[in-house]
């Protein structure tokens, strides 16, 4: 997907897509008849108070969950016709998640918990564990490899988490609240980690956040209320990468 | 006693701890059990009364258990004598020739005499703490038990590390998904993972148990058994309730008790051992003793016989 192609094909593309939950006889209206397009490569925050249906989005985005009604394309795909095989082949090879509480496995070690992304993979131990230091490294965090996730700051987990959900080059990189357990300067470094490895990777990607400064960062942002997505919107200074 | 046959009876002269074993004299002569000497303050040399005869104490003898025990041991016939029931005995001592026999010989005992009762030593021991038989199907079963406990226990923790990481591992789980692990090898890691917790669970268990059961084996003395003066180390080890006395199970002796004025006899090697006397508490009748020695398993006694008819060979005088 060229940056310069005037009618990208988009990434995504979502159609009518709602989310109810069924809650002790009641219905929860998470997502309602939400349309929108994202583009590749774009950078894309999503805001709105608590309980507005942010988190339930990402997971429609991610696979790992199927829209009560409505479609969602992925690169074209109907994500909600898709099996749990290849919904999985998409999360492992396309998507890299990361979470607002980190989801390191506290019993492994800072590489090994980047390393549990490639698993699935196959492949020689050796290429794994090669791979695994050069995304500590690109997250900074090269001389930390044998440290539990007990042994570092949230910043440092945030980082281990990032070098996790990069690890298998996805297209598109998910975050829900990645700064949201983390100090401001923290979240910040975290951010500029985020967006500007995506840029490198032409990656797609899509935060979830309160934040307005991480907010700012993005290319554009998507606000959410009561499961909708409210039609303004603006476009955020674009501060990283070249699209626009 | 029957201070002829030395090797079987209530006591024998190695049982005597101070002083000596009856002299083959016609003099009134005693020996007195330890704890009857020491409660009662009497030594060699002391006299005791009994039936207003006068004997002197020349020993003291350390007697066995199985309530077998009396307080004063006098020679047979002078014991008969005072009491009146010349030619009758109130216990006789069988030894069998092997312990396979003990059981036969006791069974044909009771057969032929009429209302005798047969105590082999390991009913005796019974009486102690249960039968050393008994004390090493114990200590089987303890190791047993211990092993099963520990297996158990081994399961149980192992199942419950198992349960509790499982609910403390939704969130782990989740984000293994979100990373793209399928449901299949979720389950294979997490199994493999109980697999392993399992085996050193039972690894460990099984290591406690046997460390248990030579606990239980290492802490449990040393219990020798001796009936008639034979001595066996009886295997596994337990402390019996009593200090000094202890019964061998696999003891060759039979002793036989037969109502008072029971007079078995001895078939073929018979002879009378020593009998006691219940110096403190024994104002039953009076009783003497005979004892057969070296008998073979076959031995028998003849049924409903009331008199005893070889005096002369228990050479047993009161
Ligand atoms: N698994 C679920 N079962 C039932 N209801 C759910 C479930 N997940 C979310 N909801 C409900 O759907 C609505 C949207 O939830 P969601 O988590 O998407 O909100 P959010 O915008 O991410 O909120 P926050 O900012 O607090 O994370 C909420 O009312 C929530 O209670
Ligand atoms: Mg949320």
């Amino acid at each position: 997907m060229s940056v310069t192609d005037p009618d990208p094909v988009p990434v995504y593309e979502l159609r009518d897509v709602s989310k109810t939950y069924e809650l002790g006889g009641g219905r929860v209206h998470a997502v309602r008849e939400v349309t929108a397009t994202i583009a590749a490569g774009d950078a894309v925050a999503v805001a709105g108070p608590s309980g507005s249906g942010k988190t339930t989005l990402l997971q429609l985005l991610g696979g790992l969950d199927r829209p009560t009604s409505g479609s969602v394309l992925f690169e074209g795909r109907d994500m909600s016709t898709m099996g749990d095989g290849d919904l999985g082949a998409l999360r492992l090879r396309t998507f890299g998640f990361v979470f607002q509480q980190f989801n390191l496995i506290p019993t492994l070690t800072a590489a090994q918990n980047v390393e549990v992304a490639l698993a699935p993979r196959g492949g020689r131990a050796a290429d794994r564990r090669s791979a695994v230091l050069g995304l500590l490294d690109s997250v900074g965090l090269a001389s930390r490899g044998d440290h539990l996730p007990s042994k570092l700051s949230g910043g440092e987990q945030q980082r281990v988490a990032i070098a996790r959900a990069l690890a298998n080059e996805p297209h598109v990189l998910l975050a829900d609240e990645p700064t949201g357990n983390l100090d401001s300067e923290t979240g910040a470094e975290i951010i500029e980690v985020l967006l500007s490895l995506s840029a490198e990777g032409r990656r797609t990607v899509v935060v979830v956040t309160h934040d307005a400064d991480v907010a700012a960062r993005a290319h554009r942002i998507v606000r959410m209320h009561d499961g909708r997505i409210v039609p303004s919107d603006e476009l955020a200074p674009a501060t990283i990468g070249s699209h626009s | 006693m029957d201070a002829k046959n030395r090797e079987l009876g209530a006591f024998t002269p190695g049982q005597v701890t101070e002083g000596r074993y009856f002299g083959s004299s016609d003099a009134r002569e005693a020996i007195v059990n330890e704890s009857y000497a020491s409660r009662e303050g009497l030594g060699r040399g002391d006299t005791v009364t009994l039936g207003g005869k006068t004997f002197t104490i020349v020993g003291i003898a350390q007697t066995p258990l199985g309530g077998q025990s009396s307080d004063v041991y006098v020679k047979l016939g002078q014991l008969q004598e005072l009491a009146d029931r010349t030619g009758r005995v109130n216990t006789v001592y069988v030894r069998a020739e092997s312990a396979d026999d003990v059981a036969t010989v006791a069974a044909e005992i009771e057969q032929t005499v009429d209302g005798a009762s047969v105590t082999t030593a390991e009913d005796l021991a019974d009486r102690v703490s249960g039968t050393l038989v008994d004390a090493k199907n114990l200590a089987g079963k303890l190791g047993t038990a211990l092993t099963i406990v520990g297996l158990l226990a081994a399961f149980l923790i192992a199942s419950l590390l198992t349960l509790s990481s499982v609910t403390k591992r939704v969130r782990e789980f989740g984000t293994l998904k979100a990373l793209g692990w399928s449901q299949w090898r979720v389950v294979r890691q997490v199994s493999g993972e109980s697999l392993a917790q399992g085996a050193l669970g039972a690894v460990v268990g099984i290591a406690l148990g046997v460390a248990g059961a030579a606990l239980v084996g290492a802490l449990a003395p040393s219990l020798e058994a001796t009936v008639g003066g034979a001595v066996e180390d009886a295997g596994p080890r337990f402390i019996g309730p009593f200090g000094q006395g202890a019964v061998s199970a696999s003891t060759t002796d039979v002793a036989l008790e037969a109502p008072v004025g029971g007079r078995p006899r001895p078939r073929r090697c018979g002879s009378c051992s020593p009998g006691g006397f219940g110096g403190g508490r024994g104002r039953g009748p009076p009783s003497g003793t005979a004892a057969t020695r070296g008998c073979p398993p076959a031995h028998r006694l003849k049924r409903g016989e009331k008199r005893e008819r070889d005096r002369s060979r228990s050479g047993s005088r009161l």
